[in-house]
């Protein structure tokens, strides 16, 4: 076992929660350690379609939640204005649709305190030229989209400047504890195999969709509806706008233009286990038919991937019984297990949407620090307020504008062509991690490989670049061979078309020119 | 308008090249009408026959003998394939493919595995992995498309042979190079010197040299003559991603071939469907820039691509071969394609054929997995031979009736 | 909707084979490519244009034309181009390349001087320098007024109607063509009326000028609009020109006017309009006279692009005694005004050089191409004179009044270096 650890606070989970949690807590003057079981957003968080809620969506079946989301959605762009693309949106009513939904929105919006401004049908069809020209009814609202490893970087990164430990890999596989008080957790690293212990002042739980079983561990009860929403890329904006359907919330009802794809999303089907993601065809081709509905022309448009994220549903203990996982409530939930379980030193928080992690982390910290206290010299605080004058937020031609910079100059490289990464971004980050570093984190940190080709050429040229550092080139062809599996499984469900194209050429290219030593890769 | 031909080829790729320089040949009018380019640029020049079936196949003439009846190959029998290969062979002569069928060669690629294809030509024939002797890989610094380090190591690790990477600089040539700037500045006789040079300096011992596939387009045999010079040994050349140099040259010498035997070309214009007629296909139905037209002739040799090359349509619903409108039987993505007669004539579903005078060509026919057994060029010169030498037996009948 | 053009790029699957094609990214690295411009940044394009390197897209259309997948590269290009923010010296250097129409009216009036200024070296010197346009770049030379009145006061003749478009090159510069062409449909028995002398709006587009551009096509739509609706054929003998009205009016304007529409279904390319004639059995091959010449034929980018073969190679053909050597090379560079540029004409010149070398090691006697443009780059780079393929075949016939005028060649060839 190696080195013991220990911290104020130790929140288990790195997804929107969980980090939130940290950069909150560090914020605070805690000393905090992050145990994450894969990578951050390696769950539910990186498995959704990116939209930063403006409300709308719940201002009539939960208003409590819009009202959050909408306080979120400001708080959210001035803490990681890069992170967000300021899109806007649009909430259209179609033929058919209940018009009695539209009717009641403005007000239903004014009540929770989202705004929304009624367009005409004419006034937002000149905002997006792409929304179904049959539109009846059309609200604007400060919808927005989130990269979610962009905004989790900047968290993790200030919490890490502010004294806060982040490890991924790190799976917790037990609890210590006295009588009825948990001292801490042990975790195993999943690179090396072996298992450290942490002790800390509280344990946060923020595994989302998997807090059931870890509070289990703890001998606690948090019961979790999992529910599996199914989300399909298309492999080009189609809008510019996230285009939400003036109804109940319902299957397939948003499109969100995020970074250079639009995402459809989503279903909501309730699952036993909540590493249960898979993809079935039908819902593919249920999600591409509304997407249709919202923008002519995205039934027949290329789709780039489909996946399902596994949303976490709390339900309060004898909370309402029945099975329509529509129907729970989206708000989070804060558990106190000394009062509930009487185990101290253990609190969960789970439910909730990406939109509003700063709320739920600051209900969960303001809980730790009733119980811990405040360290008299919270330092960290100040450098955390200092707030550009005006939000940067990214904008969809940055990339360009980036990989442009190389053009007439001889310095650089583009690496990966669509999603314009250059040479000099790869061999910085594989320097900063001394060539401990895998294709998928370059994914999740540059988007190599997450455009139309699915890494057909950009991840050897990444492998290439990690091995000159690394000079482990056995180890890297392993990664990369992994890399091509993993981007695979989620194209297998929607290879048609252009996609059932590019899926032939990146077989042939792995089995022909970039055939790796020895068996022949088994791509799903 | 019509136009009309003795034969229409649809597709320029390897199988319609084929087809057309077969029947021009042999003295037909042959009119090609192709959407694009086909993909010879894309492919390493290397013939795949068949490199793999259960295992690694050493002996491709030997492994067509247990291929399943419905396998082109099987359907044309061996001895086709083989006299496809000898007219491939010596319609591209000046290209000087080495090898045949009897053995496979193991060629080296870009993450150092070993690649089984029939013939190749010299240059990358000289790579083969089962020559003893240790080699030095040659990596160009600002190369986006080729690691020399992964390519070494992994060699080196297959246990076979000792291989030592290198990067050099491409001096003055820039910092970001694809293969196709690397293949034309290469051809500038001083920038080569150098290049010569720099790689000497750093292959110590080593007694063959590898470098990427992007030695020259037009001076292709000029590079290397310089280069072996220059490093006093062996230098063989390494299949890279597209663009493929080497398949570039290929598809510049039948695009050549095409031009000189007569073949009138139409590139650029999609076939979007076909008019009745006695043979069952009367005519082609092309789109032009505004207006479409009717291809007219006796015979059809339809070499459209599989589902890359959009010869085969992927549906939500269906897969469809997007000229005839044939369905296609199911199967895995890779294994899609149109189903055939032993005179490539396609079927439908009761297994008679349902067009008379037409005959697929290339990865349109299904019945075989290409990449899975690296086979894709052989069935395309193969089929592509076959299906030239049924429309010109058919041409042969109807002279003769007449 | 989805706009067509843009919905294209759904079909590149990073093949390369438009790369490899590209004429323009094969000699300089100032162009990254076409896929590169092409549908790779059209993905993050949105509001404000934030990249100029698809400036050095020539627009030649090799992209589009060899790309298997159907995506609409070059169109692509055209559209990005024209949104690239301008100086006001690039603006009116563009607008004076641009609206050839204008230019042309204004200095038709006096050819004469204005032919002896552009002939001048201190002033192209001059015009270099104030307006970007290359000093050495093949301008052309505008006609004599008395060959621009014998063509406009030709007569149409007996047959089958046709409409023939003479666009600006027949019009102000090479009118002499025009009387050929008409004298040729009328030997096999096509009466043509020429159409009034405007500009298709090709210029005005590659030169980011769309509204221009949409104003030229819709004019020249509703002035043909009559025998179009009865069906009558219309006939231009500049590739540019036929591209225009065939297919880029749609594809890269938008317009999807009826007029419009209906327009590009009737025109032709007039060697494509003669083999059919030929095809049919209608062309007079009889009559066709040897001409003992070597002949380079050169099938211009844009021709290409009409997607119908080689037509002109065909009818050359048909010529007793023409012995005839067919271009290997894609582009000549000019790709219409862009290698008139001052910035682009080493690139052009660069592009055309492999072409330039094939005709010089194939020592023709002329060499024929079916783009104004092109002859004119081509005996500007080549110093071998060019011909559309329709002359040959009106000295073939034997037919006579229309005149080249000599000093042309002699005049675009002393500009050279």
């Amino acid at each position: 076992m190696t080195q013991a650890l220990s911290a104020d606070v130790l929140v288990i989970g790195g997804g929107s929660t969980g980090v939130g949690v940290a950069w909150e807590a560090t914020r605070r003057g805690l000393s905090v350690i992050l145990a994450e079981r894969s990578n951050l957003a390696g769950g539910t968080s990186g498995r959704f379609h990116g939209l930063l809620h403006s409300g709308g969506r719940y201002v009539v079946s939960d208003p409590r939640s819009a009202s959050e989301c909408a306080a979120e959605n400001k708080a959210l762009r001035s803490i990681a204005p890069q992170a967000i693309e300021d899109t806007g949106g649009l909430f259209v009513s179609l033929e058919g649709d209940d018009p009695a939904y539209a009717e009641g929105f403005p007000l239903a919006c004014e009540r929770a305190g989202v705004e929304a401004v009624a367009m005409s049908p004419a006034e937002a069809r000149s905002a997006e030229p792409a929304v179904n020209p049959g539109i009846q009814a059309a609200f604007w609202v400060p919808d927005a989209s989130v990269d979610v490893w962009r905004l989790l970087g900047i968290l993790s990164a200030q919490a890490a400047e502010g004294g806060a430990k982040i490890l991924e890999h790190h799976e917790v596989v037990s609890f210590e504890q006295e009588g009825q008080r948990v001292l801490g957790a042990r975790l195993k690293d999943s690179a090396t195999g072996e298992t450290r212990w942490v002790s800390a002042q509280v344990v946060v739980n923020a595994t989302g969709a998997w807090s059931g079983r870890v509070a289990a561990m703890a001998g606690c009860e948090v019961e979790i509806l999992a529910s599996r929403g199914v989300m399909v890329a298309f492999a080009d904006r189609l809008s510019h706008l996230a285009i939400n359907r003036c109804i109940r919330p319902s299957d397939g009802d948003i499109v969100v233009p995020i970074r250079t794809v639009s995402v459809i999303g989503t279903t909501d089907v309730a699952v036993a286990d909540p590493d249960d993601t898979t993809v079935a065809p039908e819902e593919v081709a249920a999600m591409v038919a509304a997407a249709d509905q919202l923008i002519p022309g995205a039934g027949s448009a290329r789709t780039l991937r489909a996946w399902a994220g596994v949303r976490p549903l709390y339900r309060p203990p004898g909370g309402a019984g029945s099975g329509a996982t529509r129907t729970v409530s989206r708000a989070h939930a804060l558990v106190d297990h000394a009062t509930q379980d009487g185990v101290e030193a253990f609190v969960t928080i789970t439910g909730g949407k990406l939109t509003t992690l700063r709320l739920m982390a600051e209900e969960a910290v303001d809980l730790v620090v009733a119980k811990i206290g405040l360290p008299a010299t919270p330092a960290f605080v100040e450098a955390l307020e200092e707030k550009p004058a005006r939000p940067a937020y990214f904008r969809l031609p940055d990339a360009l504008a980036h990989r442009e910079s190389v053009w007439g100059g001889d310095r650089d490289a583009v690496v990966c062509e669509c999603e314009g990464v250059l040479r000099s971004d790869v061999v910085a980050l594989v320097a900063a991690a001394r060539g401990r570093i895998g294709i998928g984190d370059l994914r999740r940190s540059l988007r190599v490989g997450m455009g139309p080709c699915q890494g057909g050429f950009c991840s050897y040229r990444c492998a290439g670049l990690i091995a000159e550092a690394a000079q482990a080139a056995e180890a890297v062809t392993e990664d990369l061979v992994e890399f091509w599996k993993e981007r695979f499984k989620g194209t297998a469900t929607v290879s048609f078309g252009a996609q059932a194209r590019q899926e032939i050429l990146d077989r042939w290219l792995y089995a022909s020119p970039l055939a790796p030593p020895g068996e022949p890769v088994a791509l799903p | 308008m019509n136009r009309r031909a003795d034969a229409v080829v649809v597709g320029a790729g390897l199988a319609g090249s084929i087809a057309a320089c077969r029947l021009a040949q042999a003295g037909a009018e042959v009119l090609l009408v192709a959407a694009g380019e086909g993909s010879m640029g894309l492919a390493p020049a290397w013939l795949d026959v068949l490199g793999r079936m259960s295992g690694p196949v050493s002996s491709p003439l030997a492994g067509m003998q247990s291929l399943p009846d419905s396998h082109p190959y099987a359907r044309m029998g061996s001895g086709v394939v083989q006299e496809a290969v000898e007219f491939f062979s010596s319609l591209v002569s000046s290209l000087d493919y080495r090898g045949g069928l009897e053995d496979n060669m193991a060629l080296p690629t870009s993450l150092g595995g070993r690649h089984l294809c029939a013939m190749a030509p010299p240059a990358m024939a000289a790579g083969n992995l089962d020559r003893a002797g240790s080699v030095a890989i040659v990596g160009i610094g600002a190369m986006r498309d080729f690691s020399a380090c992964l390519v070494a190591q992994n060699l080196s690790a297959g246990g076979a042979l000792s291989a030592q990477g290198v990067t050099v600089d491409f001096a003055g040539a820039g910092a970001d190079l694809g293969n196709l700037d690397v293949a034309r500045r290469i051809q500038e006789p001083k920038l080569r010197a150098q290049l010569g040079a720099e790689v000497l300096a750093c292959i110590g011992g080593a007694e063959r040299v590898g470098f990427p596939a992007v030695l020259g387009l037009g001076a292709h045999q000029e590079v290397v003559g310089d280069l072996e010079r220059i490093l006093g040994r062996e230098v063989f050349e390494i299949a890279t991603v597209p663009p493929s140099v080497p398949g570039l040259r290929l598809s510049s010498a039948l695009a050549v071939l095409r031009r000189t035997l007569g073949v009138k070309e139409v590139i650029g214009a999609r076939v979007t469907g076909f008019v009745p007629g006695p043979g069952g296909v009367g005519g082609l139905r092309v789109r032009a820039a505004s207006r479409s037209q009717i291809y007219e002739a006796d015979y059809f040799v339809i070499a459209s691509g599989g589902v890359l090359g959009g010869g085969i349509e992927v549906g939500h619903q269906a897969r469809s071969e997007t000229i005839l409108g044939l369905q296609i039987p199911e199967g895995p993505l890779g294994s899609l394609g149109v189903a055939v007669d032993n005179s490539l004539r396609p079927l439908g579903p009761s297994g008679d054929p349902v067009f008379q005078n037409v005959a697929f060509a290339g990865a349109t026919v299904g019945g075989a997995d290409p990449i899975g057994e690296l086979s894709s060029q052989g069935i395309c010169v193969a089929t592509g031979y076959l299906a030239a030498e049924v429309v010109k037996a058919e041409v042969a009948k109807v002279a003769r009736a007449k | 909707m989805r706009d067509e053009v843009v919905a294209s790029t759904d079909g590149c699957v990073k093949c390369t084979i438009c790369e490899q094609a590209c004429p323009v990214a094969a000699v300089t690295d100032l162009f990254p490519g076409p896929k590169y411009v092409g549908p790779q940044a059209e993905r993050f394009r949105h509001g404000d244009s934030v990249d100029r390197s698809v400036e050095y897209c020539s627009g030649c259309g090799a992209c589009s034309v060899v790309c298997p997948q159907g995506v609409a590269v070059a169109e692509l290009n055209i559209r990005a181009r024209a949104q690239i923010p301008r100086s006001r010296r690039e603006t009116l250097r563009n607008l004076a390349l641009g609206d050839t129409e204008s230019v042309a009216r204004l200095a038709g009036l006096v050819p004469g001087v204005a032919n002896a200024l552009l002939g001048n070296r201190a002033v192209r010197r001059v015009a270099q320098w104030l307006a970007g346009v290359h000093r050495l770049a093949p301008l052309p030379a505008f006609a004599p007024r008395r060959s621009v009145r014998s063509f406009w006061t030709k007569s149409p003749g007996e047959g089958v109607p046709v409409v023939y478009f003479p666009g600006c090159s027949t019009s102000w510069y090479e009118p002499w063509l025009g009387e050929m062409v008409v004298a040729v449909l009328e030997r096999n028995g096509i009466s043509a009326q020429i159409a009034a002398g405007r500009c298709c709006g090709l210029p005005a587009q590659s030169n980011g000028f769309f509204g221009l551009a949409a104003r030229r096509v819709a004019r020249i739509a509703k002035e043909l609009g009559a025998p179009v609706a009865k069906g009558t054929p219309v006939l231009a003998s500049s590739t540019s020109c036929a591209l225009m009205l065939m297919s880029e009016a749609k594809d890269v304007l938008g317009i999807e006017s009826d007029p419009v529409l209906r327009l590009a279904e009737a025109t032709w390319d007039v060697s494509e309009f003669l083999l059919d004639l030929h095809r049919q059995g209608r062309l007079d091959q009889k009559g066709l006279s040897p001409i003992s010449r070597r002949v380079y034929y050169h099938p211009p980018c844009q021709q290409r692009r009409h997607l119908s073969g080689r037509p002109a190679l065909e009818l050359l053909a048909l010529i007793p005694g023409v012995e005839i050597i067919e271009s290997t090379q894609y582009c000549c560079g000019i790709a219409g005004t862009y290698g008139l540029k001052a910035e682009k004409y080493e690139v052009a010149m660069e592009v055309g050089r492999g072409l330039f070398s094939e005709i010089a090691d194939s020592s023709p006697e002329v060499v024929a191409c079916d783009s104004e443009t092109c002859r004119w780059q081509i005996t500007h780079a080549s110093g071998v004179p060019s011909v559309h393929p329709v002359e040959l075949l009106y000295e073939s016939y034997g037919l006579s009044g229309a005149r080249r005028p000599l000093r042309q060649d002699a005049k675009r060839k002393s500009a050279r270096r």
